[in-house]
């Protein structure tokens, strides 16, 4: 248990290291910046590219078109039905009104094409967006093949291309989840060598405060603590900026408008949620003590 | 409060810094060990506040067994025991009152605590007025002065010296003994070593003479 007496010394002495040596901290947190801004900038593709591929396959559903003598009470208790399938995420009904409407708003001007129309020719419709973890090649199939055993339903698969590019995507986005793992462990590395030095050289700074505290009776938490302290702001520090660096990055990048120019409805580039913020700093600052705790061990070890 | 059986410390094959020692020193006793440079002195020293391990044999410290310590326990046996050196060891960038306070900051004492026995102690030692000051801007017998009060702050039940007045004056050495006697009047338990043989001579306390390694006489 720590005592509760010390908690205050431990965060002067966290605090007085940091300021008497402004320029090793300088160094680590820069350092540490560019490797996390590494880390911080492939998180941000990754959950773009996610997103993307999200937004992507969840295009990929399939339509139900609904013989025209089936009542709109029959179609909304149809549509409750499937919703409740596990392969399911959402049903949204298109009465043969409404698949007017839209086809009257999505022709604008030229809308006076359909004034000759005697009646209503478009079929009423559902269209289903598969349950995340059903946006497979297969689970599509099977999904069509349940669906098909239903009475008043005829099946169309809204793009005939769909089952290869899902396969595609969701081989991308395992790559990407590697990808992403060994870089994120490659720049974890690297912020644990560098936190690792700088407290090394901050030990070897206070080494005749490090002997005096032994020999008055400090055991090696004590000793221990502000350091762990020190390495938790460097990696805290380090992961904010990188983590400003990259939002800022974001917003200036030219991305955004060239997305738009190729797209009609552009996938807006996303910084990451505020829960990987918290992650990634908690995350750093966390890093910084082990990266503490290895060099003080190593110190205190040398100098037993 | 201090027992050695048959104690030997080498370093390497040959070197036998210390050979086959037994002593004791029994509580509120004040001794003085004294030999040559090389005698092992110093080496006694430090395997008395678990700085080193015995070879062989038994060093007992205040109910402690130094050869047996873990790790974690020599900070157990440390906050019993004072230790002063002939350079020591103060903390240039803190006060004198900040060094003096390390001891029991350690300990986790309270603040009024700290302040009151750092405030008593340091009127023991005659440097109530100096609290301020930086150890660099003090003179080598304050300067001791200061490491003999962060020493006694928490009245620890031994007090080791070693050489304590190796870069004083013959005056300031016996300003140094002077407060080690008061602190042994209050039942804090002795041992400094010396090379200077004049200062138990003029003190009348017990001296145990090493050399190479062995004790040669314990008067």
């Amino acid at each position: 248990m720590i005592n509760p007496r010390h908690i205050r010394y431990f965060i002067r002495q966290a605090i007085n290291s940091v300021v008497r040596s402004p320029l090793v901290q300088l160094v680590a947190i820069s350092t540490t910046t560019v490797s996390l801004t590494v880390m911080c900038v492939t998180l941000v593709l990754a959950s773009n590219l996610d997103n993307l591929a999200d937004r992507w396959s969840r295009g990929l559903g399939i339509i139900c078109f609904i013989a025209d003598d089936v009542p709109n009470k029959r179609l909304s208790d149809l549509a409750d039905d499937i919703s409740d399938w596990a392969e399911v995420e959402t049903t949204t009904v298109y009465t043969k009104e409404r698949a007017f409407e839209d086809l009257n708003s999505v022709l604008g001007d030229d809308r006076r094409l359909l004034v000759g129309l005697e009646k209503n020719v478009l079929p009423a419709s559902l269209e289903i967006v598969l349950a995340q973890s059903f946006r497979t090649p297969t689970a599509r199939q099977s999904l069509a093949l349940r669906l098909k055993q239903l009475s008043d339903i005829e099946i169309v698969e809204k793009v005939d291309f769909g089952s290869d590019m899902m396969s595609k995507m969701n081989r991308l986005r395992e790559y990407l989840k590697l990808g992403g793992l060994a870089i994120a462990l490659l720049v974890l590395s690297a912020v644990v060598f560098i936190i690792t030095n700088t407290v090394r050289l901050t030990l070897y700074a206070r080494k005749d405060e490090i002997e005096v505290m032994r020999l008055v009776g400090a055991n090696g938490r004590f000793i221990r603590i502000p350091f762990y302290l020190e390495g938790a702001f460097q990696g805290a520090v380090g992961a904010s900026v990188a983590l400003l660096i990259t939002r800022l990055g974001l917003s200036a990048l030219p991305m955004a408008e060239f997305v738009s120019d190729i797209q009609s409805q552009p996938p807006k580039l996303q910084f990451i949620d505020s829960g990987t913020v918290f992650l990634v700093v908690v995350g750093a600052a966390l890093i910084g003590i082990l990266a503490s705790h290895l060099a003080t061990s190593r110190f205190l070890r040398e100098n037993d | 409060m201090i027992k050695l059986f048959h104690v030997t410390k080498r370093y390497g094959r040959d070197n036998r810094a210390l050979d086959d020692v037994s002593l004791r020193l029994h509580k509120g006793e004040f001794a003085f060990v004294t030999g040559h440079s090389g005698a092992g002195k110093s080496t006694l020293m430090r395997l008395l506040f678990a700085a080193e391990k015995p070879t062989e044999g038994e060093v007992l410290v205040a109910g402690h067994n130094v050869g047996r310590l873990d790790r974690t326990s020599i900070p157990i046996l440390r906050r019993n025991i004072g230790v002063v050196f002939q350079d020591f060891k103060l903390l240039q960038q803190r006060t004198v009152f900040e060094n003096v306070a390390f001891t029991l900051e350690v300990l986790g004492r309270p603040r009024h605590e700290i302040r009151d026995r750092v405030r008593t102690i340091l009127r023991q030692v005659g440097l109530a007025h100096k609290s301020k000051s930086l150890p660099l801007r003090m003179s080598g017998g304050e300067q001791q002065r200061v490491a003999i009060a962060r020493a006694l702050v928490n009245e620890p039940m031994v007090l080791l010296a070693d050489e304590p007045t190796g870069n004083l004056d013959t005056q300031l050495s016996l300003e140094i003994m002077a407060l080690l006697e008061a602190a042994n009047a209050r039942g804090t338990t002795i041992l400094v070593a010396t090379h200077d043989l004049s200062l138990p001579e003029t003190l009348g306390k017990r001296v145990i003479t090493l050399e190479h390694g062995r004790i040669k006489s314990d008067k």
